[in-house]
């Protein structure tokens, strides 16, 4: 297929969502050419799938989101470079040695390192939640139940209380 | 740590805006190719493609060389069955391309890269029944066409028979290795990546 967007506003479009693409690539890539080349791969699909947008009629953002997300779970680079974990093990407690960035940067490297210790699906959950969608939003995103969304969440946040009780237990 | 402050502590960063990206580098990350493993998927597609071509081209050739007439009539099943192969790679193209539509909800995504490289999976291995069937048939052609030289009456026909069992026995053993290879082969080539997805999909499911 050979699309044929105006170029300008796909441009717009590209730069208005940029951080929270950007985002999306921190969250699933540690390191910063893995984020750059999934940020490449994020763009271009969006470009591919950008003639189609006008007729699915959902909302921009959500629709960037499914990109987004579909091209990071799906991608095969990351996983291959750095496995996931499935289950939490010592070295979680790397958590509390987020390099020393500032207050701030640390802060936010801290919760990007908690992060990486739950699997591709759940950082989808905790990308979207952190994004302040509502439930009803992230099951149309994730395209399940808002139930089930509610049951995730718990899920999580019993996972993350483990992860940062932990690396308290460290320091 | 309560979720709640969790995006408190997201929402103190993520107001920070990168520089907007110019209109060049944006047509410079759309002209490139896709490191996607549909991508990727399709471009090995193109390359056994090539090879299948390559194959009805240089078929002919052997098929006007051999003076033997059971010769060219292997040679010309295979040429047959090259054709019939490009239709198994339309039904792959079409697979791939319902798998490059990324802007479904991410379950849907998922579901759908599952189907296709299961899809891709069951082509594999009819390419691979088919091959073993028609490689049987034209052998087993071949050596009833050299019996008729030899013998007639009832030992023809016994002959022919015996080589139809050896043939079918054989076909058999040849069409379970064959199976068993494709398998191996394709768990290497896509079951991880296969296995990995399911594994997504039945965590996404889940309740």
């Amino acid at each position: 297929m050979a699309p044929d967007p105006n170029t300008a506003e796909f441009l717009t479009l590209v730069n208005a969502h940029q951080a929270m693409l950007r985002r999306i690539c921190r969250l699933y890539c540690a390191d910063a050419d893995d984020q750059q080349d999934l940020f490449q791969e994020i763009v271009l699909q969006l470009w591919r799938a950008y003639p189609r947008y006008e007729v699915r009629g959902a909302k921009i953002s959500t629709w960037m989101y499914r990109i987004g997300l579909n091209v990071a779970v799906s991608d095969l680079r990351q996983r291959t470079r750095k496995p996931a974990p499935d289950r939490l093990n010592p070295q979680v407690l790397e958590v509390a040695q987020a390099p020393d960035l500032g207050t701030d940067s640390t802060e936010i490297a801290t919760l990007y390192r908690a992060i990486e210790w739950l699997s591709e699906v759940e950082k989808a959950f905790v990308l979207l939640y952190l994004e302040e969608h509502t439930y009803e939003e992230m099951a149309d995103i994730l395209g399940i139940t808002q139930n089930n969304v509610r049951v995730k969440m718990h899920r999580i946040q019993e996972k993350l209380r483990k992860i940062f009780s932990r690396s308290e237990q460290w320091n | 740590m309560e979720l709640n402050e969790l995006r408190q502590m997201w929402n103190r960063h993520a107001t920070d805006e990168p520089t907007p990206l110019s209109a060049h580098s944006v047509a410079r990350m759309v002209a490139r190719k896709s490191d996607s493993v549909v991508t990727r998927l399709r471009r090995n597609a193109w390359w056994e493609v090539g090879s299948i071509v390559y194959v009805i081209i240089a078929l002919p050739f052997g098929i006007d060389y051999f003076n033997n007439q059971f010769i060219k009539g292997y040679l010309l099943t295979f040429e047959l069955l090259s054709v019939a192969f490009l239709y198994y790679y339309y039904r792959k193209f079409k697979l791939l391309r319902r798998m490059d539509h990324v802007d479904k909800d991410v379950r849907g995504h998922l579901q759908t890269l599952i189907l296709g490289l299961r899809g891709l999976l069951t082509i594999y291995l009819r390419l691979s029944l088919w091959v073993t069937i028609a490689a049987i048939i034209a052998t087993t052609s071949y050596r009833a066409y050299r019996l008729t030289l030899k013998y007639d009456g009832g030992e023809l026909f016994w002959s022919i028979g015996l080589t139809v069992i050896i043939m079918f026995l054989t076909g058999t053993v040849l069409y379970w290795l064959m199976i068993k290879f494709t398998k191996w082969y394709l768990q290497k080539l896509y079951g991880q990546h296969l296995d990995r997805l399911e594994g997504y999909l039945h965590e996404l499911q889940a309740e």
